[in-house]
């Protein structure tokens, strides 16, 4: 038989899990999740075209990310951003990339950061990469790549904040106190 | 007799440990252990969210302090990582976590003494039943050898150690499994409360010999520091189950989780087994193979979905040294057949990578091979090489079109003393149309106490200046970037661990990781 100091831990470690499982519901799993659909918006208002969800490719030299893995796009617009007196690294709204978006598309309609006579604004429209030049950078602004083992679907775009995932880790820190106190009073002899 | 009392054992086993005696009934839960446990699951959940958290993980490098150089002694994977054999989750159990008084096996001499080298410390046990290298990864599986053994010395154990498991001994492959740790002649440990929480589920379900079940969930908290923004996130990292189920020398080991990452995340992605190419939720498998063991368990033949055999297998996927070499265990998993040997001195393992199935289309597949080697030079130092060269008609991270990619290099794992072990690798990086690169670390561990590690790593990476694209030399792209973490890891219960990092790297923001990590 199972001995029920076990069972008791058993099931509160369960419990516990259950608990965590819903801590991140509302986020998915990475640091900055926002930018590539935040990009999509505001580059879609910018140029007037249905783009796809971009790769972090898009601005940084790998799908790796990082402020200081920008390629020269990325770069381009975090002069842009400079500039203005902005901060690359501050950015956290989609106003805030709609607004970087405008402010370089504003000060350089032209621009061609990959200098190979194409402007930016015309190579994303054609799904190319604004940072790769020529044939290289063909259809690499939206990558054909796909995960799983089966066909899929784009989806929306992600949660933009933490409030729900919050507010069920505050249920369950409630709930948890809640129990103890339960089980403390139950435990307690009656007079 | 006393041991055998029920109402002693029962007292026994309400104790508090030592460590919270101290602190007050009200407070802490006082004598009973149970109360203990939920003050501290809720109190840690406050902090989680109060201020920044903590965690980590299996295949723990630095393990090579207790004499443990080998990894399928307690792992399933050969080569080490996630599923724990039985054998191993009593070791979890017994080496990992904080004992809050109770004498532990970490810093209590685990090997002191220990002169013989070998990457089964066990076997340099006790020659009596010392095997082959390895047979002990097919008994760690199932335990029986170990429950054998345990039976046999049955009459020598301690009163404490009988006194405190006297029902259960006999029945639990996970209990059996412990039983060697007691007999260890380096090890002075009391396992009596290590038995009743090692198995699956805290113990809740007693796995049959031939069946392996494990999981682990992982919540991570990221908080960005820059003067003018910081930003705070939290989510579920990781949330795993795996099994693996042994039919004589045959094993299928397989996992499922569940994930959600945005559009072009280069995380887990990679691992997913549904299609959904967006921000929704995905199961992904980042392992799943057949195995066959011969000769004696020292050799182990896999196909399927497996980890990259590349350097040394730390937890931390955002390493750069795994980040750069693609060789992670979060999402870095290829398609392909590899054979892996554990021998006395010497393990390795070689991989002919076929490619991520999990990645569509065809020409994002990398394929090629990866392999280490590693010697064991004296009990608790081991240095190895490692390589890897793969080709793809385009680069799945980069996008870079016919990409030869290849990393080689060195590394080394080796313990000054029962609390400090120093893990390192550095590699050289290869890539087409880029420059030469390399990256590399330095981790310094210092367990302060049994549970409570202090760590200190070094990163340097420079993965080669882009000859195709050119433009001006930058850190990590044709010039040297470094970085440097300062970490505190706490296993502070049975399969529960927190950690906190504070990691900064040249061009970019100073980040602060919490982790809670549950392991089933």
């Amino acid at each position: 038989m199972m001995n029920p100091i076990k069972t008791r831990i058993s099931i509160l470690a369960a419990a516990l899990l259950c608990g965590l499982a819903t801590l991140g519901l509302a986020r998915s799993a990475e640091a900055s999740p926002t930018y590539p659909p935040f990009l999509q918006a505001a580059l879609e208002k910018q140029l007037m075209v249905p783009l796809c969800i971009p790769q972090c490719t898009a601005c940084h030299l790998t799908n790796l990310g990082g402020f200081g893995n920008l390629n020269s796009f990325g770069t381009n617009l975090h002069k842009t951003i400079a500039m203005g007196g902005g901060n690359l690294q501050a950015l956290g709204s989609e106003a805030d990339v709609g607004a970087a978006v405008t402010a370089y598309f504003t000060a350089a309609p032209m621009g061609d950061s990959d200098g190979d006579g194409t402007s930016d604004a015309d190579e994303i429209k054609k799904g190319d990469s604004p940072s790769v030049a020529g044939v290289r950078g063909q259809a690499q602004f939206c990558p054909d790549i796909k995960y799983g083992c089966a066909g899929g679907r784009i989806a929306s775009a992600p949660a933009r904040d933490d409030k729900p995932a919050l507010f069920a880790a505050g249920l369950v820190v409630v709930g948890l106190s809640a129990a103890m106190r339960r089980r403390r009073r139950r435990a307690q002899p009656r007079p | 007799m006393q041991r055998n009392s029920v109402l002693t054992q029962v007292l026994r086993v309400r104790q508090a440990p030592a460590m919270l005696k101290g602190s007050g009934t009200r407070k802490l839960g006082g004598r009973d252990p149970l109360r203990a446990f939920q003050r501290f699951l809720a109190w840690s959940l406050v902090a989680l969210f109060v201020s920044l958290f903590p965690s980590r993980a299996h295949a723990y490098a630095w393990m090579i302090k207790h004499s443990y150089a080998g990894c399928p002694v307690c792992h399933a994977d050969p080569s080490g990582g996630e599923l724990l054999t039985a054998y191993g989750r009593a070791q979890s159990d017994l080496l990992l976590r904080m004992r809050y008084g109770k004498p532990g096996g970490s810093s209590t001499g685990s090997s002191e003494g220990s002169s013989d080298s070998s990457f089964d410390s066990f076997d340099s046990d006790d020659d009596s039943k010392k095997p082959a290298a390895a047979p002990a990864k097919t008994d760690a599986n199932s335990g029986a050898d170990d429950a054998d053994a345990n039976a046999d010395a049955d009459a020598d154990k301690p009163a404490t150690a009988d006194a405190d498991k006297p029902a259960d001994a006999g029945e639990k492959p996970a209990d059996a499994a412990a039983a060697p740790s007691t007999e260890h002649k380096d090890l002075k440990i009391d396992d009596s409360s290590s038995t009743d929480t090692s198995g699956f589920l805290w113990g809740l379900v007693n796995t049959p010999d031939w069946l392996l079940l494990g999981g682990s969930y992982r919540q991570l908290a990221i908080y960005t520091l820059h003067p003018s923004s910081t930003k705070f996130t939290t989510f579920p990292m990781m949330a795993d189950v795996y099994g693996q189920v042994s039919v004589g020398h045959f094993r299928v080991e397989g996992s499922l989780g569940v994930v959600r990452v945005g559009v072009g995340s280069p995380y887990a992605r990679a691992a997913q087994i549904t299609g959904n190419q967006g921000d929704q939720w995905n199961l992904l498998s980042r392992t799943h193979w057949l195995g066959y063991d011969f000769m004696d368990g020292q050799l182990t033949l896999r196909g399927g979905h497996l980890n990259l055999p590349f350097g040394v297998r730390i937890p931390e996927h955002t390493m750069w040294v795994r980040q750069a070499t693609r060789t992670d265990r979060e999402s870095a998993q290829q398609d392909g057949v590899a054979l892996a040997f554990n021998g006395e001195n010497f393990r390795g393992e070689v991989m002919a990578i076929a490619g991520n199935y999990q990645v569509r289309p065809d020409k994002y597949r990398e394929r090629g091979y990866s392999l280490y080697a590693e010697y064991l030079t004296s009990s608790r130092t081991a240095i190895g090489i490692s390589s890897l060269v793969t080709s793809a008609q385009e680069d799945r991270v980069t996008l870079d079109p016919k990409v030869i990619r290849q990393a080689h290099g060195v590394f080394m794992r080796s313990a000054f003393n029962d609390q400090v072990t120093l893990l390192a690798e550095a590699d050289g990086l290869f890539r087409t149309d880029h420059e030469a690169g390399y990256v590399g670390f330095a981790q310094l561990d210092y367990e302060i106490t049994q549970g409570l590690h202090l760590m200190g790593t070094g990163e340097v990476l420079d993965q080669g200046y882009d000859k195709v694209v050119g433009g001006v030399r930058g850190l990590g792209s044709g010039q040297p970037q470094l970085g440097a973490w300062g970490t505190v890891d706490w296993f502070c219960l049975p399969h529960v661990e927190f950690r906190v990092d504070l990691f900064s790297r040249q061009n970019d923001q100073t980040t602060i990781l919490g982790q809670l990590h549950v392991f089933l």
